[in-house]
């Protein structure tokens, strides 16, 4: 299945990354993955494309919360006053799980919320819930 | 106590007891019965002393009524001595100028009589004046004493605003000597004229003041915060003439109020600093969990073929730690998030949180094929919608934990209404808490009973925390073997 056109992870630790891009290459093999390490790339990567609305179409980003440099919240207000990528979905995963951040994210629009599990097979379900999140966010999610 | 004797009226007769005073009459009567003979033949002049010796004595003795009893009874009494001596008693008396002397002996027994009845009186006001007096001495000297003494500075002033009296306390206070403190004006001491039109105003109006806060200059001009107790006297006409009271200065209370304060400002910091701390601690230790716990995960499913069995059950071993970990510093986070939250207090329907709780409670209820049944319809409560949650998921999920494998949990929810506030209950089958070791269930880490089963210790904690910040209280009713009741108090929201 090819549920989403692109994959942004943002995630800082290394470690983690390790671990994300294993668990997303057993859900979506065919997804091109980007990887950056913090909020400043991960804006300068959405900027560089956000001339063209049709290379952003039908992707997710990944958003660890505590990155360097720029925070993940930083990023959500960022995108929140960027017109052509307010519709992209975005959702965060984040090492410990706090209602307030959530509640934090969600007001400045992210879309999904999720906490990293020990267990590695828990991620398999959080990846198949991410792609349901996009599907269901973007404007042909229906017909797909 | 007898009276002192330093009045020589006193040391007379007067004061004897009626009995002495009694016999002495009798011998003046008996020497006066046996004198008459002799001295009758002396003449009229003799007779008339003889006659007066008696009446002025009995009149020194018994008063003014005695001076005239006796007086009149000397006159009968003269007759019948003279009408035994041969004589016509009666009408030697009547006629031939006996009748002036009488009267004169009774007028003289009567005026010594008053006399002495006047000297006792004015005796016994001297004396009562006196007392008073030594009284009023050592009254003032001991307000003397106290006011001299006190360690709060008082003060007398004039309405047109001298001191005219000041104890040394005050002179203290501001730093004046007692000789220009009287030579000084009032307002000079007030640091702001305003307070003093204040004072002035309030203790006209009412007569008194209590605790009025003003700020005072000391001689140095150093301003001091003060509070004045005082009361307005006035004279006959009802005028203001002075004003009495005291001071205390408050200014070292002020001080150490501010010491208190900012000692408390510093332990607020430290302690939140510490829970920021523990927070930032629990979060990266969470990263290197979830790196930990991702790759042994890993190995122990997709690479388990590949390993041997030693190899198998060690990262098995691996895994069931971090998952233990994990489980610890997810409480850890929690006990921090329930203590460092914002709490709102609003209506919550406790059957909707049960609801919510059942939810993700699910997999656990199934798991044990538990059950779990809410007693009548639950009451709404004040409470913050996140703590309750905590609270009634942690309290559920203990009711489903604590119970023998044997035995199938069942959870039974109730509240009723306790005055103002609603008694919620959580009632479960298991193991039970023996009652010495209920004060150690609530506190954090603390397990009752690690080796049967799992846990953290935190869960309580978290409960015990999130109730006491609603202003709540928690407790449970247990037995040993005979299942436990969870409680929790609430302030109950109208229904």
């Amino acid at each position: 299945m090819a549920p989403v056109g692109w994959i942004l992870l943002v995630e800082d630790e290394p470690d983690h990354r390790v671990l994300l891009r294993e668990a997303l290459g057993r859900v979506a093999t065919d997804v091109p993955v980007h990887e950056v390490e913090d909020g400043q790339e991960a804006i300068s990567w959405m900027r560089k494309r956000a001339a063209d609305p049709e290379a952003l179409r039908g992707g997710v980003v990944i958003l660890d919360l505590g990155l360097p440099r720029v925070s993940g919240f930083q990023v959500l207000e960022w995108m929140r006053e960027m017109p052509p990528l307010v519709r992209i979905p975005v959702v965060v995963l984040t090492a410990s799980e706090n209602p307030m951040d959530a509640d934090h994210a969600f007001n400045l629009g992210a879309r999904g919320y999720f906490q990293k599990p020990t267990d590695f097979r828990r991620y398999l379900d959080i990846f198949r819930r991410v792609f349901q999140i996009a599907i269901e966010a973007s404007p042909d999610g229906a017909d797909t | 106590m007898r009276p002192e004797r330093r009045n020589p009226f006193r040391a007379s007769l007067v004061v004897e007891p009626m009995w002495r005073r009694l016999v002495l009459a009798l011998l003046v009567v008996a020497v006066y019965v046996v004198g008459f003979v002799p001295l009758y033949r002396e003449g009229d002049t003799a007779v008339l002393a003889l006659s007066m010796f008696p009446v002025v004595i009995l009149a020194w003795l018994f008063g003014a009524w005695g001076g005239l009893v006796a007086g009149v009874a000397s006159v009968p009494l003269n007759a019948l001595l003279l009408t035994m001596v041969g004589e016509q008693g009666w009408d030697l008396i009547v006629r031939e100028g006996g009748a002036e002397g009488s009267a004169l002996v009774i007028v003289v027994g009567c005026v010594v009589g008053l006399l002495r009845d006047l000297g006792l009186r004015l005796d016994r006001h001297l004396t009562d004046w006196r007392t008073a007096e030594r009284a009023l001495r050592e009254t003032e000297d001991r307000y003397r004493v106290l006011f001299e003494r006190s360690r709060d500075p008082m003060y007398v002033s004039t309405a047109d605003g001298r001191v005219v009296e000041a104890n040394d306390a005050l002179v203290r206070l501001f730093g004046y000597s007692r000789a220009e403190l009287l030579d000084l004006e009032v307002a000079q001491l007030y640091a702001e004229p305003g307070d003093r039109d204040l004072f002035r105003q309030r203790i006209d109006r009412d007569g008194w003041v209590e605790d009025f806060p003003v700020q005072v200059r000391a001689r140095g001009g150093e301003v001091r915060d003060c509070l004045i107790t005082a009361t307005a006297r006035r004279d006959a006409e009802g005028r203001i003439v002075q004003y009495q009271g005291s001071i205390r200065d408050v200014s070292q209370d002020w001080a150490l109020h501010q010491l208190a304060e900012r000692r408390t400002r510093e332990l607020q910091a430290a302690a939140a600093e510490l829970e920021a701390f523990t927070y930032s601690v629990s979060h990266d230790l969470r990263t290197h969990l979830v790196t930990l716990g991702g790759f042994a995960s890993i190995l122990g499913t997709d690479h388990r073929e590949e390993m041997g069995e030693k190899a198998r059950e060690f990262v098995d071993r691996i895994l069931t730690a971090s998952q233990r970990m994990d489980a610890f510093v997810q409480d850890i986070l929690s006990y921090g998030r329930v203590s460092r939250a914002p709490v709102r207090l609003e209506r919550v329907e406790l059957a909707d949180t049960v609801a919510v709780v059942r939810g993700s409670l699910a997999d656990q209820i199934a798991e044990r094929r538990g059950s779990v049944e809410v007693e009548g319809d639950l009451l709404p409560v004040e409470a913050d919608r996140m703590l309750i949650e905590r609270v009634v998921e942690n309290l559920m999920a203990n009711a489903l934990k604590f119970v023998p494998d044997d035995k199938l949990p069942q959870v039974r929810i109730g509240s009723r209404r306790q005055e103002s506030h609603v008694r919620f209950e959580i009632r479960d089958n298991g193991v039970g808490i023996a009652s010495e070791d209920v004060p150690r269930a609530f506190r954090a880490f603390e397990r009752l009973d690690p080796g049967r089963f799992p846990g953290t210790g935190v869960g309580l904690a978290i409960v015990q925390k999130a109730v006491e910040r609603m202003g709540g209280e928690v407790g449970v009713h247990s037995e040993r073997g005979g299942g436990s009741t969870f409680y929790v108090l609430l302030r109950g929201a109208p229904s």
